[in-house]
């Protein structure tokens, strides 16, 4: 059973029902949270440990929290920012995943040989091709494309205008494009 | 056994169960944050001296930074030619590669004209 945010928020202010409302959210938002950082950071292992971090960052900030943007769009933000800070914590390192955009092939090929990738090639080039944008633009085109989110709600998760996102989602699909022109 | 992310047109998938088990796991570790005791209260003479500490280092920063940039010999154009500026540099054009949304390539294409 859903609850709205509205009822939610008002549950999560009050001490005595704060835990349990909490609970709730975790249920409520883990899968959608868990699928757009799995994007980002493609390995499950990776998207276990950042989505936990993702509601434990929430529960802290919960004090700071004033409801001026929407519940949902708030996690979004967390979960997004904790997502990109593994990426660029895994830059200097050899990780399963790096972001690179020289090694679109190499993701393929690991994304093919993870368990938990249940894709065709296809599939898998177009998560490489998709892991090899820049953060934000890829943030704009996995959020637009796999979720179908209005540019406002987007907006309100990046902190970045409609109109820049609507580019940006413009030129991330000109590049996905031109990476599958180049492959066939 | 695995189970696939419902609702989505993506390939990824989980292991079974994990989503009945994510919520426990989750509640756990909050327990653990929600018991953990605040930080203690310092008596109020030790919080002076801590306060006092405290100017003291920032001023004795600020005296050596002062002191960094009027000494004489410093090369501003070795500064900003040295390795520690190409890093920084690169650092730079990430930041911007990701708030403009842009990648390196556009960037030096812009640059470049």
């Amino acid at each position: 059973m859903q609850i709205d945010e509205k009822s939610l928020l008002g549950l999560l202010a009050d001490e005595r029902t704060r835990r349990n409302a909490f609970e709730i959210v975790v249920r409520q938002y883990s899968e959608p949270l868990y699928r757009q950082i799995r994007r980002m950071v493609l390995s499950h292992a990776d998207a276990d440990d950042v989505l936990q971090n993702t509601f434990l960052k929430a529960w802290q900030g919960l004090g700071g929290f004033e409801g001026r943007s929407k519940l949902s769009s708030w996690l979004y933000r967390i979960a997004y920012n904790e997502a990109a800070s593994l990426i660029r914590s895994r830059r200097d390192s050899l990780p399963l995943y790096s972001p690179d955009g020289d090694d679109t092939q190499g993701v393929a090929s690991r994304l093919m040989a993870d368990e938990f990738f249940d894709g065709d090639e296809t599939q898998a080039q177009l998560q490489a091709a998709i892991h090899a944008l820049p953060d934000v633009q890829r943030t704009v085109f996995q959020l637009k494309y796999f979720e179908d989110m209005k540019y406002s709600e987007i907006s309100s998760i990046l902190g970045t205008s409609e109109g820049a996102l609507k580019a940006s989602y413009h030129i991330a699909v000109k590049k996905i494009s031109a990476f599958f022109t180049s492959l066939y | 056994m695995k189970s696939k992310t419902p609702h989505t047109k993506e390939p990824f998938t989980v292991p079974e169960g994990y989503f009945e088990q994510l919520t426990a796991r989750v509640m756990k570790r909050v327990e653990r944050e929600a018991a953990r005791p605040r930080a203690m209260e310092l008596p109020h003479a030790t919080r002076q001296w801590q306060r006092a500490g405290a100017a003291a280092a920032i001023v004795a920063i600020m005296a050596l930074a002062g002191y960094g940039i009027a000494s004489p010999g410093d090369d501003p154009e070795r500064e900003a030619t040295g390795p520690h500026a190409t890093e920084n540099a690169v650092y730079t054009v990430d930041e911007v590669a990701d708030y403009a949304m842009l990648d390196h390539q556009d960037i030096y294409e812009i640059i470049s004209e």
